[in-house]
């Protein structure tokens, strides 16, 4: 049942260059050695999915402004899908708008975190992710 | 007998009187005494029958016994004649000549006992042996006296009883002591013979003898001189059948001797038995020695022979024959009754008729009066019968005045000579001058003067002479009237022609049938042109539809009147707008006869606001779309922005050891930069959002929001905000906005490192006023312009950092609740900004 901390993939879906790469360096700097596995818009990372890239156990950071498929475009097609549709899904993103937030919470997400401007925010929220795989249990 | 509901049987017993009562009732009472009697006599009767049949029954078996006990004692005389010198062959020729078989049935035969004592046994054994070699005394006992049956005739059917001791039982034995001691007859009590193989009761009758052929006279002597006994056994059945035939009997019985029943015919196998007796009763009877108990009662035989259905005929005869009577009595007054009532049916009818009769005339008279034209019945003779009110007061008389006076007083000459004459001419030769006609002519009032009438005459008949009826109409009034009319007429046409307001009227089927000048020239018609044409001649075509639907439900009745604006098309085929005011007018019976409306040219007017409206519509979405480009372009703007911020400080990061101290310095710059672009990204997106969220209204304090605000503000020490302990009612989150920047500015812009800031507040019922006063450099009046536009700061950013968007922001929020900002400040003075919401303040 429990599952090592080191197989739980994190996918990574995000289409600025710069935001990808800040969780990278969050990872090395918390010396976390989980992989990341990164798509650039919700289109890709559905075809992902589906041809069986991603190997479970894994979680979803999910940014919401993209070009092709947003966010909330991709939680909607996700859970529509038989083998994904109890995905775990954290929302990073710049929009504080609660319309936002709410639409994503109705699709039964984990987490909505805010992207800081600058400064030490990602670190706070890759340190979350990786307490909340290292305790909780996911589905498989 | 049949009762409707109208005579039930209750109401019509309530109709018996007395009489009948009485009859009913000693009818009822002669019933009654003739069952009586009658019953009595009949009980009587069979009271009489029954004591004869029970003695006769008791008489009859006393009898019997009395007859055997005869012979018994004749049998003892004869064995004293022999001088007791008796052998069996003489007992056997003397009982046989007895014949007792067919002289007394019912004995089983006759024997005899003698008494010996025991010492005297062997030798009296063995002289009865010489003769009969099977005698022997049985059973044996130790008694000193033996008591040997020793003879019993016929002794084929008693063997079993010869040689029998009887003193081997009680009942034998004690009847037989108390014989030799009395010297009389005895009876034992209830036994079984020995020679009865049925086992039934019976019973032993003993007559004593002695050796004297008269009995002893002291007891010592009958002991002493005792020999035996002459007995007979009886078999209780057999006694009964000889003694009685069980046939036609009117009586059953039983008999007990004490407890032990000897003969029982009481019980459902005796032939005639009657479970249920008219009578039965118990008698007691000494029989030698015993008490025998009888109980006697009647047989079925004797009810149905005694019974007597008599008194019960009568009975019932009689009140059948009251039940006739009482019906004949129902009947009797049932017709009489349903005659009364025929009789006071047709009583109320003709009460009915009458009373109906009488208020048709009623009515018929106060309607005459309520009539508001005269009306006079006259007779083919010209008398007046009846004049209403309406004529009374037309021609100024009064009822008495009027009535059997002769038709002429209330017309003038020359009619009124002529009048008798007109009757006879019609009543003779049919000739009609007003019957049936409306006739113009002249009334003649009671003061002389003459006014005209219209007259219409019909005819009549009463009680086989005709009458006429003549309803007179006055026209005093009737030219005036007309007058009047045609000067309203007269002026409402003038009003309406010469109005410059369009006037129209149509028919119930669209068509005009008035229109004035301004409407249509308006249209580009001359009147007459438009007169009788359809409506739909001035609309649009798209229009059409909905203009017939609207004149439908006005000539239905659903809508009376309409307002409403619409198109009107002219007769070069432009369309010009129109306020219509359309209303239905009726006639007497409410329906509509004609629609009258007015139009009213708005064309001018309806372009301009329409025009209008479609540009507020355009700047509406213009505004929209700026605020949605600000909304945007700040929030994308944003996103290159913190990756600049991020690569640089990666790199600083990441290269802190290589980089030269100038290039550290530029670092720092780029990121000073950076964040004052992120600070006014951010102004910039707060304000664009101002007025897109609505907030509550909520009770604020303020003393207590200032408090909060300079706590979160990190506000330097040296600096004192001051603030009322008044609340206001606001909308919270915007008042706090407003607050934050005002304070904030203050304390930016002072020039010094300490200072005081106070804040007022001055409300009245329709709003409220703030003021953030501070004591720092001021703004010059040229300025205060400048400091509330967008992007502008007084002095350079590097100086002060700021977006220059706190006061514009604080402008819109205010502004954006209809309230106002204003600097009021003079150099070197402080500063003051006032805000005021118009916000009622007894809302909450």
């Amino acid at each position: 049942m429990h599952k090592q901390p080191s197989e739980v993939t994190l996918f990574l879906i995000e289409d600025d260059d710069v935001d990808a790469m800040s969780i990278s360096r969050a990872f090395n700097k918390l010396r976390i050695g989980n992989p990341i596995v990164r798509a650039k818009d919700g289109l890709e990372a559905l075809e992902m999915l589906q041809q069986g890239d991603i190997k479970k156990p894994f979680i979803i950071l999910l940014d919401l402004q993209m070009p092709r498929m947003n966010g909330l475009e991709f939680i909607e097609a996700v859970r529509k899908e038989p083998d994904f549709e109890d995905s775990i899904i954290f929302v990073l993103t710049t929009s504080r708008s609660e319309d936002e937030m709410m639409q994503a919470y109705h699709q039964q997400i984990a987490g909505y975190f805010l992207k800081e401007s600058s400064g030490e925010g990602i670190l706070d929220v890759v340190a979350v992710l990786n307490g909340y795989w290292k305790i909780a249990y996911l589905p498989t | 007998m049949i009762f409707t509901a109208n005579y039930s049987f209750y109401a019509i017993l309530s109709r018996f009187n007395w009489t009948h009562w009485l009859v009913l009732c000693s009818s009822t009472l002669l019933t009654l005494s003739g069952w009586y009697v009658t019953s009595q006599q009949s009980q009587q009767k069979m009271d009489l029958q029954y004591s004869f049949q029970a003695n006769h029954l008791i008489e009859l078996i006393e009898e019997r016994i009395r007859h055997y006990e005869d012979t018994l004692k004749n049998s003892a005389a004869t064995i004293n004649l022999l001088n007791n010198e008796l052998t069996a062959a003489t007992w056997k020729t003397y009982a046989g000549a007895l014949r007792t078989e067919s002289k007394y049935p019912g004995v089983n035969g006759i024997g005899v006992i003698y008494n010996i004592a025991a010492d005297q046994v062997a030798p009296f054994v063995e002289s009865q042996q010489k003769d009969r070699p099977y005698f022997k005394i049985h059973p044996a006992h130790n008694n000193n006296e033996f008591w040997p049956i020793t003879y019993i005739e016929p002794e084929k059917s008693n063997l079993k009883a010869i040689g029998l001791d009887i003193a081997h039982e009680a009942n034998r034995l004690t009847a037989a002591l108390r014989a030799r001691d009395s010297g009389t007859t005895q009876i034992t009590g209830p036994i079984v013979l020995v020679q009865d193989s049925k086992k039934t009761p019976g019973f032993l009758l003993y007559v004593p003898f002695y050796s004297s052929d008269r009995v002893p006279e002291t007891l010592e002597q009958k002991q002493k001189e005792f020999i035996g006994i002459v007995y007979a056994p009886f078999i209780m059945k057999n006694l009964m059948d000889g003694a009685l035939a069980n046939e036609n009997r009117l009586v059953n019985f039983s008999i007990k001797d004490g407890d032990d029943l000897l003969y029982n015919e009481l019980s459902t196998a005796s032939v005639d038995f009657d479970p249920m007796p008219l009578f039965s009763e118990t008698y007691q009877i000494d029989l030698h020695g015993r008490i025998w108990t009888f109980k006697i009662q009647s047989s079925q035989i004797f009810k149905s022979l005694f019974s007597n259905y008599q008194p019960l005929i009568i009975l019932f005869s009689g009140l059948i024959l009251n039940i006739l009577l009482f019906a004949f009595f129902m009947v009797l007054i049932f017709n009489h009754r349903k005659v009364i009532d025929y009789a006071e049916i047709v009583t109320q009818d003709l009460v009915k008729n009458k009373q109906d009769l009488e208020s048709a005339y009623n009515r018929m008279s106060s309607a005459f009066d309520t009539m508001l034209d005269g009306l006079v019945v006259i007779s083919d003779k010209g008398t007046i019968l009846e004049v209403n009110n309406a004529a009374l007061k037309l021609f100024l008389y009064t009822r008495e005045e009027l009535v059997g006076q002769n038709i002429r007083c209330m017309m003038p000459e020359p009619h009124q000579s002529a009048h008798d004459g007109y009757l006879h001419d019609y009543l003779t030769h049919g000739e009609k001058r007003v019957i049936g006609k409306r006739r113009l002519l002249q009334g003649l009032r009671k003061d002389r003067t003459v006014f005209p009438i219209y007259l219409q005459v019909s005819e009549g008949n009463e009680a086989g002479s005709k009458i006429f009826t003549g309803v007179i109409h006055d026209l005093t009034d009737k030219e005036k009237d007309e007058q009047k009319i045609a000067e309203k007429e007269a002026i409402l046409s003038a009003a309406v022609h010469a109005s410059l307001a369009g006037f129209l009227m149509m028919n119930t089927q669209g068509h005009f049938t008035e229109i004035n000048k301004a409407l249509a020239e308006w249209l580009g018609y001359s009147p007459e042109e438009l007169i009788g044409r359809p409506v739909t001649d001035i609309l649009p075509e798209d229009a059409h539809i909905a203009s017939n639907d609207n004149l439908i439900n006005m000539i239905q009745g659903h809508v009376n009147s309409i307002h409403l604006e619409k198109q009107y098309k002219r007769k070069d085929g432009a369309l010009v707008w129109g306020v219509l005011s359309a209303s239905t007018v009726k006639d007497k019976i409410g329906k509509v006869c004609y629609i009258v409306a007015q139009i009213i040219n708005i064309d001018e007017a309806k372009r301009l606001s329409l025009r209008l409206s479609a540009q507020n519509l355009e700047l509406e979405r213009s505004n929209e779309e700026l605020d949605q480009f600000a909304y945007v372009a700040s929030h994308d703007l944003k996103a290159p922005l913190n990756a600049i911020s991020k690569l640089a400080g990666w790199i600083e990061e990441d290269c802190l050891e290589v980089i030269p101290e100038a290039s550290k310095e530029h670092f720092d710059l780029l990121k000073s930069r950076v964040s004052r672009m992120a600070k006014l990204l951010d102004d910039l997106l707060l304000f664009s959002r101002v007025g897109r969220v609505s907030h509550e209204y909520e009770r604020v304090n303020i003393q207590q929001l200032t408090k909060n605000i300079a706590t979160l503000q990190d506000i330097p020490t040296g600096f004192i905000c001051t603030a009322p302990d008044i609340s206001v009612i606001a909308p919270k989150i915007p008042l706090e906005q407003v607050l934050r920047n005002l304070i904030g500015n203050a304390v930016k812009h002072h020039p010094d490192k300490t200072g005081h800031i106070n804040i007022s507040i001055d409300t009245n019922p329709d709003g409220f006023y703030l003021r953030v006063i501070d004591d720092g450099a001021g703004i010059p009046q040229h300025l205060h312009a400048k400091a509330c536009e967008m992007f502008q700061t007084l002095r350079p950013r590097d100086e002060v950092e700021g977006s220059g968007m706190g006061l514009a922001l604080c402008k819109k929020i205010i502004e954006g609740y209809g309230g106002s900002l204003q600097i009021e400040s003079e150099e070197t003075k402080g500063t003051t900004i006032v805000t005021y919401l118009p916000i009622p303040q007894h809302l909450i």
